[in-house]
């Protein structure tokens, strides 16, 4: 059985607060005057609000963390599990910020989530993630389109797909995902001949899969009934090659009605380049 | 046999199968149009397998072109095979007709020489961009110390501007490519597609029961079954040839062709086509599209990595490779409307890095 | 490999003549044949559908190649022409592998090879000395594409139709009442003496630009050439490239330089199917596609770079090791 190994996000905003206070300040300004920064091109813009939704603003979090190799003295390749927490922490506290950046907006959810991780100070082993989307909340029934615990949702399909896929029945739910540090180990002695390496085989596909399980736990706490759009992905990170991140991410989407029909689509060929 | 898939693997299926959570790596429009085609996504599969492949010199006999190395083209067929069969078994264990958007990588472990030279032209491209005289970055044949002419270039740079303490240099940055190592000669295969159901209780399957795979993306499976055929399995051939370095010589004043060279190019795109159409035809096909021809030269792959002249050496290793779709007209039959030439308003979305509007259209 | 075994002496010298091997002729004969099984091609599936919307059907996918030593030529310091072995051979080995998908084509009876992609590389370099390139490289010219069958297209029995537009331009141009009718190709690597002033005056240098424009004005000219011999009314697709380099004149201690102009082009020419009625004009509709039929994207195999990449920047290395060590020569003989 998969463990959860979400933790809860720490306040940097002062008194407790999740956000900081410039980011307080920029938001009730935002509310109150109806005027809205987002990085949605036109079309997508337009596409929203054909949904039925309304763009709020751009919403963003942030988080910095340190990613030390001391826990890779460990003899044995395998899971680093304090490093799979920390970097899951990482992006959660990140995705929470921007969260709690859009609840201040009285949003119903976030669209075109980019979850981007940099490095800033080479050497240092410290890395930065990145969540910017633009909240959006629907026109007429506000509030409707939450999560069933009452958080707005988040998804990363850009204005277009989100369109789409309201059109043919189902809604986003959230931006799922699951990870894991998999410690590959020294190389081996050169092998005698061609063939299969099984241990590393295993263990690799193994941690892929841990994490593709981890993200679809998460989808089952959204009660979601599938996830769309999913990238499985492998990183260094500032490790070197004997250190591996796998990471799935995906969005989460229930059904809002039974049938999910689209009008069966013309093919055409554009004479544009 | 499913004590083959991992234990995680065979957790993840069991929990899709039993709580009805599809998973899919489609984007949007290609999740829609696989169900207007009248399947439903059922998961996320994928197989995998970490292979040693380690070459060997044919001995050939001097007045031989070239002959193929069996050995490892067997190893990469075997390899490849792995992967795609537990992608497979995982579809199986789904209940799926089949896989669509098949991807196969590989990754090889890093060659060491070629990170180094690649780190080389780094530096070297930031030098002169920044203004260091061109002589001062040309090493020729000691280029594997540039480190030495780097350092001191580096400081002497972040001196002038006044960085202090001096920040790590560009070339030291974590790659963007991730880094595999296994060891020298071990790479990795990795398939993932999505698995799909016929809603209407059909069987998809291929001709050996088994879940057809596919690397066709939404948009073409949906086109494809509309136009009245189905997809039965995803084919390939490949092949590793040995041409000798002395194929590669002629006298320095001659212009002519390599023929010996170019015939042994043909041979070895007639043994992969050849078991690409087999593997076709032990499926019942009647047709392979979307076939995709891929030709690569390694003379690196038996002396050390050498650039520029490596193969008069060493020989050249030709790997050439052909995967496609293989098809027959299904039962169902379809016929596509005309097509009509349109104007289009709708600008192409800038996708968003990370996002599902990036795959897929 | 199947049974069959081969005259290996045979074949050789089928390729030396610029044929192809005796294996590949055999398949390619059975795939024209009444016992053909299967058909394979390397359009997409939505070239595939329009293909066969426009009456074509794929037959097999073909390919001609040629692996050609370039010849070292003798110092042409001081001449500013054009560098004819290098020209010819580059030209020759499109030539070659051209005609061996031509044979190939034929072979397997097609009225049309489309969908064709050229590729031309490095294996090893050549010599690199004073004032430039000066031949000794082997290169490879492979070029790919889907043989089919097409009956309305009209040619001579016999003789297929190459052509590089894609199944979609294809059926775009069939639409409009146009079809293919050859393809064309040139190459010419030319050399300016002097052209080039060193580091002082600003301005355009029109010595140089005199040099490129003749260079393209030779290729457009024999491409031109060839167009009119197969009666075309336009010549489609932009596989022109130029490419400029400036490089040592080979005179130590000289502050003027050369300059390297390659100028390659590849272009299918179209004309007016004979007899075509032009459909009452309509204006195309605006729509936003989700269906689109665009040309896909090259689907890869993820592997890494093979060495042609690596040899061309060893190569470029050593021309730079060549104009390094020309410029701080001492001045030799004049």
């Amino acid at each position: 059985m998969v463990q959860p190994i979400a933790q809860p996000g720490t306040p940097i905003g002062g008194q407790g607060q999740l956000i900081p206070a410039h980011a307080r300040e920029r938001l009730a300004t935002m509310r109150q005057k109806r005027f809205f920064t987002s990085d949605l091109s036109v079309n997508e813009f337009l596409l929203v609000k054909e949904a039925g939704f309304t763009p709020l603003g751009l919403v963003m979090g942030s988080s910095i963390y340190s990613i030390s190799a001391q826990h890779l003295a460990q003899a044995q390749p395998g899971e680093v599990m304090p490093l799979t927490q920390s970097l899951y922490q990482a992006r959660e506290l990140a995705m929470e910020r921007m969260e709690a950046e859009a609840d201040e907006l009285g949003a119903d959810g976030i669209v075109g989530v980019r979850l981007t991780v940099s490095v800033h100070a080479w050497g240092t082993n410290i890395i930065e993630f990145l969540a910017i989307g633009t909240a959006v909340h629907h026109t007429a029934a506000q509030g409707s389109f939450r999560t069933r615990s009452g958080k707005p949702f988040t998804s990363d399909l850009s204005g277009q797909d989100f369109w789409t896929i309201l059109n043919a029945g189902y809604r986003p739910v959230g931006f799922v995902m699951g990870n894991c540090v998999y410690y590959v180990g020294p190389p081996a002695q050169q092998a005698a001949q061609n063939g299969e390496l099984a241990g590393p085989t295993q263990a690799l596909y193994d941690s892929r899969e841990l994490a593709m399980e981890r993200m679809q736990a998460e989808a089952e706490a959204l009660e979601a009934e599938g996830i769309v759009g999913v990238t499985v992905d492998e990183t260094n990170h500032t490790w070197g090659p004997t250190v591996l991140e796998f990471s799935a991410v995906g969005t989460a989407v229930v059904a809002i009605r039974a049938d999910h029909q689209i009008p069966r689509p013309v093919l055409v060929l554009p004479v544009g380049d | 046999m499913t004590q083959d898939l991992p234990k995680h693997a065979r957790e993840r299926i069991a929990e899709m199968r039993a709580k009805k959570l599809f998973t899919s790596d489609l984007s949007v429009s290609e999740f829609l149009l696989v169900k207007e085609a009248g399947f439903d996504p059922l998961g996320l599969v994928m197989g995998s397998s970490i292979y040693q492949i380690a070459p060997t010199i044919p001995n050939l006999a001097p007045g031989q072109p070239g002959c193929e190395i069996t050995d490892m083209t067997r190893a990469l067929y075997h390899a490849r095979e792995l992967a795609m069969n537990r992608m497979e078994e995982e579809a199986d264990e789904l209940g799926a007709d089949g896989v669509v958007g098949v991807r196969l990588t590989v990754r090889l472990g890093t060659n060491p020489t070629k990170q180094w030279w690649i780190l080389y032209r780094e530096w070297q491209d930031w030098a002169r961009s920044t203004g260091f005289p061109r002589s001062s970055t040309l090493l020729g044949m000691g280029w594997e110390r540039w480190p030495d002419v780097a350092a001191p270039m580096w400081s002497h740079y972040c001196q002038q501007l006044g960085w202090s303490p001096e920040p790590p240099a560009p070339w030291t940055r974590p790659r963007a490519q991730t880094a595999y190592s296994f060891g020298p000669n071990a790479a990795e295969f990795l398939a993932i597609g999505c698995a799909v159901r016929h809603r209407g209780g059909e069987s998809y399957k291929n001709i050996h029961g088994k879940p057809f795979q596919s690397d066709l993306s939404g948009q073409d499976f949906w086109t494809l079954i509309r136009s009245g055929y189905r997809p039965v399995g995803f084919v390939m051939g490949n092949c590793v040839y040995y041409v000798p370095p002395q194929l590669l010589q002629a006298p320095p004043a001659d212009s002519c062709e390599l023929g010996a060279y170019t015939h042994s190019l043909y041979d070895a795109r007639e043994l992969a086509t050849e078991r690409l159409q087999d593997e076709a035809e032990a499926l019942g096909a009647t047709g392979i599209v979307g076939v995709t021809f891929a030709e690569r030269e390694h003379s690196g792959r038996f002396a050390p990595w050498n650039a520029g002249n490596g193969a008069l050496q060493s020989g050249e290793v030709i790997e050439l490779f052909v995967v496609g779709t293989a098809v027959v007209p299904s039962d169902a039959g379809g016929t596509l409307p005309k097509p009509t030439l349109v104007l289009s308003a709708n600008d192409e979305p800038e996708p968003l890095p990370g996002s599902s509007s990036q795959r897929g259209e | 490999m199947a049974g069959r075994t081969i005259d290996l002496a045979r074949s050789l010298a089928r390729v030396q003549s610029g044929g192809i091997p005796l294996r590949a002729e055999e398949r390619l004969a059975e795939e024209a044949g009444p016992n053909r099984k299967l058909f394979t091609s390397d359009l997409s599936v939505n070239e595939f559908v329009l293909a066969r919307d426009a009456g074509c059907t794929p037959i097999a996918q073909l390919m001609g190649s040629s692996i050609y030593h370039i010849g070292q030529i003798p110092d042409y310091k001081g001449k500013t022409a054009e560098l004819t072995v290098i020209s010819d051979g580059h030209r020759t080995s499109r030539r070659r592998a051209l005609s061996r998908l031509y044979t190939e084509a034929q072979l397997v009876g097609a009225d049309a090879v489309i969908g064709v992609q050229l590729r031309d590389r490095m294996i090893t370099m050549g010599a690199r000395g004073k004032g430039g390139d000066d031949g000794g490289e082997v290169t490879e010219f492979t070029v790919v594409g889907t043989a089919i069958r097409a009956p309305f297209l009209t040619h001579r029995p016999g003789e297929p139709i190459v052509t590089d537009l894609s199944g979609q331009d294809l059926w775009a141009l069939i639409q409009d009442g146009w079809e293919p009718c050859g393809f064309f190709f040139d190459f010419c690597k030319y050399h300016g003496w002097h052209v080039t002033s060193g580091p002082s005056g600003g301005g355009e240098v029109t010595t140089a630009n005199h040099v490129v424009e003749t260079a393209r004005d030779l290729v457009i000219g024999r491409v031109t050439a060839q167009a009119q011999q197969a009666a075309a009314e336009f010549v489609v697709g932009s596989g022109l490239t130029i490419d400029v380099r400036e490089v040592p004149c080979g005179y130590g201690g000289c502050t003027l330089d050369d300059l390297d102009v390659n100028v390659s082009w590849f272009g299918t020419g179209i004309r007016r199917i004979p007899g075509w009625k032009e459909p009452p004009g309509d204006v195309p509709p605006l729509l936003l596609s989700m269906m689109s039929l665009k040309k896909r994207r090259d689907n890869s195999l993820d592997e890494e770079d093979d060495d042609a990449a690596d040899v061309e920047r060893a190569a470029e290395e050593a021309e730079e090791n060549a104009l390094e060590v020309a410029e701080y020569n001492e001045p030799d003989d004049a």
